[in-house]
C-alpha cells in the first residue's frame, strides 16, 4: 500500500507551525512585557502600539493549539496507515516463506520491528522537522532584533547537534546489545520451559533467571543513559544562559531584545528536548528496518524454498483429478537430507500404510507427496509425469498435519479454511465424520490461544473434518489416531473404511486398528545425507 | 460498569503491591519538590538580573553567582532524582521476576500448561517492564502532578491575585482533565488494546499456520481476514488518539491561553493601562516577568503526566494477567504436607471455572505401587499426575501429595535441553564420571550411536547428531536411571514411537522401574503384568481396579 505522502507532508506542516507558534509566543510575550515595562517607566510620550502584539500572542496561542491538534491526528492517521501496509507486506511474504516456519519469538519480534519502523514517522521524523525549523527560526529572529547573541546561540546549536548524533550512536550500541540479551533470554527461557518435566531434577530455570537479570540491567542502563543525557542537555542550557548574561555588551543593555536568547534557553526543556527523545526511536526503528530486511532476504534465498511449489494465492482452477499414482524411485529431500526411494503404485480404493521407525521421513514423504517439499525421482498421476511440485500441489491431494495447527478464529472459520463457502449442515456432517458430534452447536465458540483450547485428540480430528471438507482424490493422513482413546479410534477407523472405495489414503500410523486393512504398506528407512547443493 | 470496576480491582491490586517500594517513591516525590523550589529560586534570581539589566541599564554580577549556584542545585536535584529513578525501576523489576519465577518453580509443569510459551516470554519481556515503568515513572509524578500546581499558586498569590486568579480558574480543569483522560480515554484503549491483541494474534497466528494455508489454498482469503482486522485496528486507533489528543488539547488549550493571558496583563500593568490585579499599585518588571516564567512550571507537571498516561494502561493490562499468576493460591508451598505415599479421601480437582475435572472417592498409592492411568483423552490424566505431586491444586480431606523431589517423570517427547550429551545426563548439577555415564548409555543400547560421535559424551544436541524419537525417549530413560529417584511418573512415553522403538523402550522402562513406584499413562498396554492396580479416569471419576493376583 502507497503511503499518502501529502498527508504525511501536511502533518509534518502543522507541527512545525505548532513549534514555532509556541517559540514565538514565548518570545514575543517576553519582549511584549520588557518594552511595556521600559515604555511604562519612560513617562512621556513614547511611542508604543501595545495593541499589535497583545492581540498576536493571543492569536498565536490559537494557532498553535489547533495546529498542535491537527499535526498529532493527521500523524496518527498516517502512522496507522503506513503500519497497516507495511503489516500487510510483511503477512503476504512471510506467508510465502518456506522451511521451517519461524519460531514464536521470531514473529514476535518481526510484529515489533514493524511497529517500530512505522513509529518513524511520529516518533521521530515529526520532532526532527519541528525541531529544525524552529532552530533556523530561532537564529532568523534572533539575527534581526539581536544580533549580539547569534554567535552564542550558534556555538550552543552546533554542541547540541553533535551531542544528539553521540547520543544516537550510543543508543544504537546499546539497543544491538539489548537485542543481544533479549534473544539470549529468549532461547534460554525456552529451553527451560520446554524441558519443564526436568525441573524436579535439576533446577535448569536459574540460568535464564540470569540472563533476564542481565537484560534487565541493561534495561536499566538505556534509562540512565537517557536521563544523562537530558540533564546535560538541560547542563548546556543553563551554562549558555549564564554565559549570555554575563557577556552582554554595555550598549545593549536596556534593550528590551536582550531578553531573547535566555528565554529560549530557558525553554529548551520544551523544544529541544522532543528532538532529543527522537533519538531512542530513531535507533530502533533503523534497527527495526536491518533486522526487517535481513530476514526477508534470509527466508527469500533459503535453498530449501527454491524447489518448493511457489504459492499462488488461491487457486482459481479446479484441482487435477487423480485416479492413480505411479512412483517411480521417489524420495523426498530437505535440504541435505534425501529420503529412502520408493516405486510403488495406488489406485483409487486402496488404503496404503507408511511404516517406518520415528525419525526416517514418514511426514516428509507425505508432504514431498502433497507437492509441499521437494523431491527426486518421478511421480506420474493417471500415467502421465508429473512436472515437479507444482504439478502435485495442484492434484486434487490433501495432506491433513500431524497435529493440525488451530487458528485462533471461531470453530466455523478454522472449518472453513478447508472449503470456503461450506453451509453449517455440511460443517456439522464433518465434524460428526471426526467424532466431534459435541462440537456441532457451537460453531460459533473461539478456539486458539484466548479461547477454548482443543486437546491433543481434538485438534487431530478437527484435522480430519478439514480433511473430509476438502474431499480431494488422495487423502493422506499422518498420525491420525494417536491421542485417541480406542473406542474413539475404532468409530473413526469405521468412517475412513466409508470413505476409502472412492478414494486413495496413505496412512502413517504407528498404532495398529483392528478393524483397517492395509491394501499395501510402505516400508521406509533411514534418510541419508548428502554434500549440501551448492547454490 | 463490570469493566471501570475491574479497572479499579488492578489499580488497587498494584498499589498494594508497591508497598515494598513505597519508601523510595516519597524519596522520588520528595526531591522532585525540593528540586522544583530550587527552579523557582532560579526563576527569581534571573529575572532579578533582567530586570537590573532592563530597567537600570547595568550588569549585576554577583547575582550572577547566585544563579550558577542555583542552577548547579537543580541539576544535582535532577541527577539524584534519575537515579532513584533508575534504581528502582531494576528493584521492581527484580522482585516481580523473583515472584515470577517462584511461581514457576513451584508449579513448574501445571502453571506452564496454561499458558503457552509466547504467554510466558510476555510476561518478562513486556508486562514486567509495563510495571517497572509504572512504578518508576507514573506514581511519582501522579503525585508530583496534584503538589507542584498548589505550591505555584501559593506562590504566585502575593505577587499578584489576577495571575493567580487565572490559573485558579484554569485548576478545576486538571481533574477534568483527568476525568476525561480516566473515563473516556480508558474505555476507548481497552478497546484498543483488545483490537491490537487481536490482530497481533491473527499475525502470528497465521504465519504458524503457514502450511495449513498453504494446504488449502487458503492465502488470499487469509490476507483478506488480516486487512479486515488491520482496518478495524486503525478505526479503534482513531478513536482513541481523537480522545486522547482532546484531552491533551484541553490541557494544552489552557496552558497556552493562560500563559497568553498573563502576559498581556501583565504588559498592561506595566504600561499603566491596567492598575489593579496586585497588592500595591502596579507590577514590578520582576515580578511580571517572574509570572511569566512560572505559568509554563503549572501546567508542566500535568503535560508529563499525559506523557507516561499510555504507562497507567499498559501496566493495568499486564496487572490483569499478572494478578491471576502471582495470586496466592496460585503459588502452591509444594514442601508442605508431602508424604511417600498417597491416602487420599475425597479427592477432587477442579478446572478454572470451579467444575469438577477429576475426583475420587478414596485413593491410596502405597510405596512400591505399578499403576496403569487409563482414560479418554481430554480426562485429565496429565492434571492428575501434576495434582499428585502439588503442583496443582487438589481438594481433599486430608490434603497432601508427593514430593516432586522424589519423582522423575518422563513426557511422549523426552525432553532434551540444549547442551552435550553429557549436559543432558548430569543436568548441570549431578557430578558423574565418564564410566557411569558410558555404562547408562549401554544399558539403554545407545552405545553404538554414541561411538559414531565423534565428540563422544561432549556432542551438542542441536540438530545435527539426528536423534531418532526412539533415541531420544532412550536417552531421557538414560538420565533417569542415571539419577534413580524412587517415583516414576510415564505420561505415554511410547506415543511417538515405532512398534520396534516402542518395544525396546517398554522393555527398558520396565527393567527399570521394578523396584519403584510408578504412575504410567498409557492407551494401549491393557493387562500387562507389570500392574498391580489400573485407575481408569471416566466421566469425571476415578474408578480403581486391583489386579488381586498380584497384590496377594
Amino acid at each position: 500500500m502507497k503511503i499518502n505522502n501529502t498527508t504525511t507532508a501536511f502533518a509534518y506542516l502543522l507541527a512545525a507551525i505548532s513549534a514555532s507558534a509556541s517559540i514565538i509566543l514565548l518570545m514575543l510575550s517576553g519582549w511584549f512585557i520588557a518594552a511595556s515595562a521600559l515604555a511604562g517607566l519612560s513617562t512621556a510620550g513614547l511611542v508604543f502600539n501595545y495593541v499589535v502584539p497583545a492581540a498576536s500572542i493571543r492569536l498565536l496561542a490559537f494557532v498553535r493549539i489547533i495546529s498542535h491538534y491537527g499535526a498529532n491526528y493527521i500523524g496518527h492517521d498516517s502512522l496507522l496507515l503506513y503500519l497497516h501496509g507495511l503489516r500487510l507486506r510483511l503477512f503476504g511474504r512471510a506467508l510465502q516463506w518456506e522451511s521451517c516456519a519461524p519460531i514464536e519469538e521470531e514473529v514476535e519480534r518481526l510484529n515489533q520491528d514493524v511497529d517500530k519502523v512505522a513509529n518513524k514517522t511520529l516518533a521521530v521524523n515529526i520532532p526532527l522537522v519541528s525541531g529544525l525549523c524552529l532552530a533556523m527560526l530561532i537564529g532568523g529572529v534572533l539575527s534581526v532584533f539581536s544580533p549580539v547573541s547569534v554567535p552564542l546561540f550558534s556555538i550552543f546549536m552546533l554542541m547540541v547537534m553533535i551531542g544528539f548524533m553521540v547520543l544516537y550512536r550510543a543508543y544504537l550500541r546499546q539497543l544491538t546489545e539489548l537485542n543481544n540479551r533479549s534473544k539470549d533470554f529468549l532461547a534460554t527461557f525456552t529451553q527451560a520451559l520446554r524441558g519443564a518435566s526436568l525441573w524436579s531434577m535439576s533446577d535448569l530455570l536459574q540460568p535464564s533467571m540470569e540472563s533476564y537479570k542481565r537484560l534487565l540491567i541493561h534495561r536499566k542502563l538505556i534509562r540512565v543513559l537517557t536521563s544523562q543525557a537530558e540533564s546535560l542537555l538541560l547542563l548546556c542550557a543553563y551554562a549558555g544562559i549564564v554565559v549570555a548574561l554575563w557577556s552582554i555588551p554595555d550598549e545593549s543593555l536596556g534593550s528590551p531584545f536582550l531578553i531573547l536568547l535566555p528565554l529560549v534557553l530557558l525553554a529548551v526543556p520544551e523544544w529541544l528536548a522532543p528532538v532529543m527523545r527522537a533519538q531512542l526511536p530513531r535507533a530502533e526503528a533503523c534497527l527495526g528496518q536491518q533486522h526487517l530486511d535481513s530476514e526477508i532476504s534470509r527466508h527469500e534465498c533459503d535453498e530449501v524454498g527454491l524447489n518448493v511449489a511457489p504459492l499462488v494465492g488461491s487457486n482459481p482452477q479446479p484441482p487435477l483429478v487423480v485416479n492413480e499414482m505411479q512412483l517411480i524411485d521417489f524420495a523426498w529431500q530437505r535440504g541435505q537430507w534425501v529420503g529412502s526411494a520408493i516405486s510403488s503404485s495406488f489406485k483409487k480404493g486402496q488404503l496404503i500404510g507408511v511404516q517406518g521407525d520415528s525419525g526416517c521421513g514418514k511426514t516428509s514423504l507425505l508432504l514431498a507427496l502433497a507437492g509441499l517439499l521437494g523431491y527426486q525421482g518421478r511421480v506420474e498421476i493417471n500415467k502421465r509425469a508429473s512436472s515437479g511440485p507444482v504439478a502435485l500441489h495442484s492434484a486434487s491431494i490433501h495432506y491433513s498435519e500431524q497435529m493440525p495447527v488451530v487458528l485462533s478464529d471461531s470453530l466455523r472459520n478454522n472449518l472453513r479454511i478447508a472449503s470456503a463457502n461450506a453451509s453449517d449442515a455440511v460443517l456439522s456432517e464433518a465434524l460428526s465424520f471426526a467424532c466431534l458430534d459435541y462440537m456441532r452447536d457451537n460453531l460459533d465458540e473461539w478456539l486458539g490461544e484466548h479461547g477454548r483450547t482443543l486437546s491433543g485428540g481434538e485438534r487431530k480430528r478437527l484435522g480430519l473434518a478439514r480433511a473430509w471438507l476438502v474431499n480431494a482424490d488422495v487423502w493422506m493422513l499422518d498420525e491420525p489416531f494417536e491421542g485417541l482413546d480406542e473406542v474413539t479410534a475404532k468409530q473413526l477407523a469405521g468412517h475412513l473404511e466409508n470413505i476409502i472405495p472412492q478414494h486413495i489414503v496413505l496412512l502413517v500410523s504407528h498404532r495398529p486398528v483392528s478393524n483397517l486393512h492395509y491394501d499395501q504398506t510402505i516400508m521406509l528407512s533411514e534418510p541419508t545425507s548428502q554434500a549440501a547443493p551448492h547454490r | 460498569m463490570v469493566d471501570e470496576q475491574r479497572n479499579k480491582e488492578l489499580v488497587g491490586w498494584l498499589a498494594s503491591r508497591a508497598q515494598p517500594f513505597e519508601r523510595v517513591i516519597s524519596l522520588i516525590t520528595f526531591l522532585s519538590i525540593g528540586k522544583f523550589i530550587v527552579q523557582v529560586m532560579c526563576l527569581w534570581v534571573l529575572t532579578g538580573i533582567l530586570n537590573t539589566m532592563l530597567t537600570e541599564a547595568d550588569h549585576d554580577r554577583s547575582a550572577l553567582l547566585w544563579l550558577c549556584l542555583f542552577f548547579s542545585l537543580q541539576l544535582a536535584a535532577q541527577v539524584q532524582i534519575d537515579r532513584a529513578k533508575s534504581s528502582l525501576f531494576e528493584r521492581v523489576g527484580i522482585s516481580f521476576s523473583d515472584q515470577l519465577s517462584d511461581v514457576l518453580r513451584s508449579r513448574s509443569l501445571a502453571v506452564i500448561r496454561d499458558h503457552s510459551c509466547a504467554a510466558w516470554q510476555l510476561f518478562y519481556m513486556k508486562r514486567l517492564v509495563a510495571i517497572q515503568e509504572y512504578y518508576s515513572n507514573y506514581l511519582p509524578q501522579k503525585r508530583l502532578a496534584t503538589i507542584i500546581p498548589f505550591i505555584v499558586l501559593l506562590l504566585v498569590i502575593p505577587i499578584s491575585w489576577v495571575v493567580a486568579l487565572l490559573l485558579a480558574v484554569s485548576a478545576p480543569l486538571i481533574p477534568l482533565f483527568m476525568w476525561v483522560m480516566g473515563q473516556g480515554a480508558a474505555e476507548a484503549h481497552r478497546e484498543h488494546f483488545k483490537v491490537i491483541e487481536r490482530l497481533s494474534d491473527i499475525f502470528q497466528d497465521r504465519l504458524r499456520a503457514r502450511q495449513l494455508i498453504h494446504v488449502h489454498h487458503a492465502l488470499r482469503r487469509q490476507q483478506e481476514v488480516f486487512s479486515q482486522a488491520a482496518m478495524i485496528v486503525r478505526d479503534r486507533t482513531l478513536k482513541v488518539v481523537r480522545l486522547a489528543f482532546l484531552s491533551s488539547s484541553v490541557l494544552d488549550f489552557f496552558a497556552t491561553l493562560a500563559m497568553a493571558l498573563v502576559a498581556v496583563f501583565v504588559g498592561f500593568s506595566l504600561l499603566g493601562e491596567l492598575n489593579f490585579g496586585s497588592w500595591r499599585s502596579g507590577l514590578s518588571l520582576h515580578e511580571g516577568l517572574f509570572s511569566l516564567m512560572i505559568v509554563p512550571i503549572f501546567f508542566n507537571e500535568l503535560k508529563t503526566l499525559g506523557r507516561f498516561y499510555h504507562q497507567r494502561a499498559e501496566a493495568i493490562g499486564a496487572a490483569d494477567q499478572l494478578c491471576e499468576v502471582l495470586s496466592p493460591n496460585s503459588r502452591v508451598d509444594v514442601y508442605s504436607n508431602v508424604a511417600r505415599e498417597l491416602n487420599l479421601n475425597n479427592m477432587e480437582i477442579r478446572v478454572p471455572g470451579g467444575d469438577v475435572l477429576v475426583g475420587a472417592s478414596h485413593l491410596v498409592l502405597d510405596v512400591g505401587d505399578k499403576v496403569l492411568i487409563k482414560g479418554a483423552s481430554g480426562a485429565g490424566k496429565t492434571t492428575l499426575l501434576e495434582a499428585l505431586i502439588g503442583i496443582r491444586e487438589m481438594y481433599a480431606d486430608n490434603p497432601h501429595h508427593l514430593n516432586p523431589s522424589q519423582v522423575a517423570w518422563l513426557t511422549q517427547s523426552a525432553d532434551i535441553v540444549a547442551g552435550s550429551v553429557r549436559e543432558n545426563l548430569c543436568l548441570n548439577i549431578a557430578d558423574y564420571n565418564d564410566r557411569q555415564l558410558l555404562e547408562v548409555i549401554d544399558k539403554v543400547g545407545l552405545t553404538g550411536w554414541l561411538n559414531q560421535q565423534a565428540l563422544g559424551l561432549d556432542t551438542p544436541m542441536g540438530d545435527l547428531p539426528p536423534l531418532s524419537g526412539g533415541q531420544r525417549q532412550r536417552l531421557a530413560i538414560a538420565r533417569i536411571i542415571l539419577f534413580d529417584l524412587p517415583i516414576v511418573f510415564l505420561d505415554e512415553p511410547t506415543a511417538h514411537l515405532g512398534p520396534a522403538q516402542a518395544q525396546r523402550v517398554v522393555r527398558l522402562l520396565k527393567e527399570h522401574v521394578k523396584d519403584k513406584t510408578v504412575l504410567w499413562i498409557s492407551h494401549d498396554k491393557n493387562e500387562d503384568e507389570l500392574f498391580n492396580k489400573i485407575w481408569f479416569l471416566d466421566g469425571h471419576r476415578l474408578h480403581e481396579t486391583h489386579r488381586g493376583a498380584l497384590c496377594a
